[in-house]
């Protein structure tokens, strides 16, 4: 009888096998047997310069129905409305009335793990309260994991993250310019219903981590001087970038407004620049004469000591220039010339110069043309130059004070390393390292250009520093020897310049016999004063002291002490 | 009559109408029915031999039919503990994720600064600092993400989650010829 019914199996099999349909249950087979899966990597997280954590990931939730289980659409659609707020008559009614050949309904998505869990005990008492009298049931209802990005410091440094949408794009800053490295590769596999099948899922190695430059103290400190600056000030907008200008890392870059990452779709308003330090260019004024000096010096027009007679006026191109208190200063030398932050000096060395020597000097300083520096969204500035349609000969003096030229802070601070740094210009940069496939690559120093000799590069950090001591400038800071530069310039309109609005810039480096920082500040039309020395440069005080704290730099009197040790 | 008569009795007529009228439809089954009559027809003793030879060859092929499913469905639960695996291991991932995200979180510059405050702790300041050689220390310079131990070797895959049957039998044969220790 057994030996009957065995031969009857077998029989029944070789026949299946060998029928007209096999080919159809094979094909059925084949195509159930196994699901496409994409996994997608884990995004790369981005770390300060000190390894602390900027960017991480965290597990959220899809929240969705199987259509065939619901057995309970009202409690589904109420149990949604309740937890996590969606409209119960749409929930109801898109369960009810699905679009057609669709199994699998998403109700909501990136839902905080928090809820979910709520969502997940709910299902499993009313499931145990079902089994028991039958009452509502959550039958149906599943969730998916996935990560989502998390920036455990929300507005800390968001000028130079960026964030990364839902889509798991990178939008501005660090998330956009490294999106691709951080973003890292999805990975198509297939996974088998047959256990016999089942092997490992193929490796999806997660994007690169990032190092930034950044120094969270460093910008925590700068942003909470940028919050008193703005109060203090009233200014429309304002910009701090502290660098080091030997690497040209940037150890720490805000500017107004800063947004909480975590909710970015909220606080961004895309009307308004993202990260000023680098998109924004405007006309900078006085700090721009520091670059004119340096050209003057490094051609051997003049010397520190060279004097002239300051009358109060200098005629270039049919045009006068004045100098900003339209007074005359007499015979000045050209440490007085930069203390006095004098137009006329300015424009009478630009004019002497000559005009190719002039040009010359500020493109191979680099206005005009964007740093490259690694964040998106960097703008060029404009530096009108001899054949331009709108240049004129009148250009060649105001531009030689900053006016009629148009910078970003960035493009000024990497200008102004080539006189911090013996005359090397630095590529400005926020990626310090990359650490992939268990190997760290760190960004190599770049040196963009070298304007100037060293030689005029120190004599003219010494001459901005005796400027300042000579002057009565709330940016000194005890202690320090420091290189820095005031700038006032008010804004162009349609009716030409309006003095009551203006752009109050800083930049200064130190110490200057062996910089380690450069700041650079920017307040917009601040209504507090009218002068970037009232305005700026007390910044730059409380900035450079808390500045030396944190670095850890000692006064210069200390250092060359320890160093005698 | 005993028992294979009566089930052949219809047989036999049949084969012997088959005869007549060409190849009867049960005619295998009525050869069959035949060489059992045979068997009955043989002595006692070689009717012996051959059911004895008979159980052998089925209790042959039921313990490799045994094995082959023993086999099979050791493999299958191979299979689907790697697949749990998987997903722990994803899992696990996602906890790990969670973690240092929530660590970072108490540990922001903003936390730890009112942590600090409401300790009773002030920002240090230029007036409060001094500052001195220590001899043999060297600040560190630059960040390295990468551990400097190596990495754990990956642990050998079990055989029995890649092996065949026939490896797996020849496995069994070799450890059952290896002497006890």
């Amino acid at each position: 009888m057994f030996a009957f019914l065995a031969a009857t199996i077998i029989v029944q099999m070789v026949r299946i096998q060998t029928s007209a349909e096999a080919s159809t249950f094979k094909e059925q087979a084949e195509k159930y047997g196994w699901t496409p899966t994409t996994l997608f990597p884990e995004r790369g997280q981005i770390y300060d310069r000190h390894g602390y954590l900027l960017a991480g990931n965290k597990t959220v939730y899809e929240v969705g129905v199987s259509l065939s289980e619901v057995k309970d659409v009202r409690t589904v659609a109420m149990t949604m409305s309740s937890i996590l707020g969606l409209n119960y008559d749409q929930v109801y009614n898109v369960i009810q009335a699905p679009p057609a050949n669709v199994m699998y309904l998403v109700l909501a998505d990136f839902v905080s793990a928090e809820k979910a869990d709520e969502l997940k005990e709910l299902k499993k008492r009313m499931s145990e309260q079902y089994a028991k009298d039958g009452d509502p049931t959550l039958a149906g209802l599943g969730f998916k994991a996935h990560f989502m990005r998390s920036y455990p410091e929300k507005t800390l440094a968001s000028n130079v993250m960026g964030f990364s949408t839902r889509e798991n794009h990178g939008s501005y800053g660090v998330e956009q310019t490294y999106d691709s490295l951080l973003a890292g590769m999805p990975v198509q596999a297939w996974s088998p219903e047959d256990p016999n099948l089942a092997g490992e899922l193929p490796e999806t190695p997660r994007g690169s981590d990032l190092i930034l430059t950044i120094d969270r103290e460093i910008q925590a400190m700068v942003e909470e001087q940028l919050k008193r600056g703005m109060e203090e000030t009233g200014s429309k907008s304002g910009t701090i970038v502290v660098m080091d200008p030997t690497t040209g890392e940037i150890l720490a870059m805000a500017s107004t407004p800063q947004i909480d990452l975590n909710d970015f779709y909220n606080s961004l308003d895309t009307t308004i620049p993202y990260n000023r330090a680098i998109s924004e260019q405007y006309e900078p004024g006085s700090v721009f004469k520091i670059l004119t000096m340096a050209a003057a010096i490094d051609s051997n027009l003049v010397a520190p000591n060279s004097t002239y007679l300051d009358v109060g006026f200098y005629e270039i191109g049919g045009a006068y220039i004045y100098n900003w208190d339209k007074g005359a200063w007499g015979p000045q030398d050209m440490v007085g010339c930069l203390e006095h932050s004098l137009n006329v000096c300015m424009a009478r060395l630009a004019d002497q110069m000559g005009r190719d020597t002039f040009y010359t000097y500020m493109r191979r300083f680099g206005i005009g043309h964007p740093t490259g520096i690694d964040l998106a969204g960097e703008a060029s500035g404009r530096l009108k130059s001899p054949g331009d349609d709108d240049w004129t000969e009148v250009d060649l003096g105001t531009n030689s004070f900053g006016q009629g030229v148009a910078v970003t802070p960035i493009q000024m601070m990497a200008a102004a390393s080539a006189l911090a740094n013996g005359g090397r210009m630095v590529y400005p940069h926020v990626l310090y390292g990359m650490v992939s496939n268990g190997y760290q690559y760190n960004t190599p120093v770049q040196t963009l250009d070298t304007p100037v000799s060293p030689q005029t590069a120190r004599t003219v950090s010494e001459m901005l520093a005796t400027a300042m001591e000579n002057g009565e400038l709330p940016s000194k800071v005890e202690g320090y020897r420091i290189a820095g530069k005031t700038g006032t310039a008010q804004i162009p309109g349609p009716d030409g310049y309006d003095p009551k609005r203006i752009n109050a810039s800083f930049v200064g480096w130190g110490p200057i016999d062996a910089p380690k920082f450069m700041v650079y500040i920017w307040f917009e039309e601040p209504t507090s004063h009218e002068w970037a020395s009232s305005v700026a440069a007390p910044v730059f005080h409380d900035v450079v002291e808390k500045l030396v704290v944190l670095m850890g730099l000692p006064p210069d009197d200390v250092r060359h002490q320890l160093l005698g040790q | 009559m005993n028992i294979v008569d009566k089930f052949l009795s219809p047989f036999s007529r049949s084969r012997d109408a088959g005869k007549t009228a060409g190849t009867h439809p049960y005619q295998a089954v009525a050869d069959l029915a035949g060489s059992l009559r045979s068997y009955q027809e043989m002595p006692i003793h070689i009717q012996r031999e051959g059911l004895a030879m008979f159980v052998a060859g089925v209790m042959l092929l039921g313990l490799v039919a045994g094995m082959y499913l023993n086999v099979t469905a050791s493999a299958a639960i191979a299979g689907r503990e790697i697949q749990i695996l998987e997903t722990e291991i994803v899992v696990n991932q996602r906890i790990n994720a969670d973690l240092q995200t929530k660590i970072a979180g108490l540990l922001s510059s903003q936390r730890l600064a009112e942590r600090a405050r409401a300790a009773g702790y002030e920002s240090v300041t230029r007036d409060n600092l001094e500052y001195m050689v220590v001899p043999g220390y060297f600040p560190a310079t630059g960040l390295n993400l990468i551990p400097p131990v190596a990495e754990p070797a990956r642990p050998a895959l079990l055989p029995e989650y890649s092996e065949s049957l026939l490896d797996w039998v020849s496995r069994q044969l070799d450890s059952a010829s290896k002497p006890l220790q």
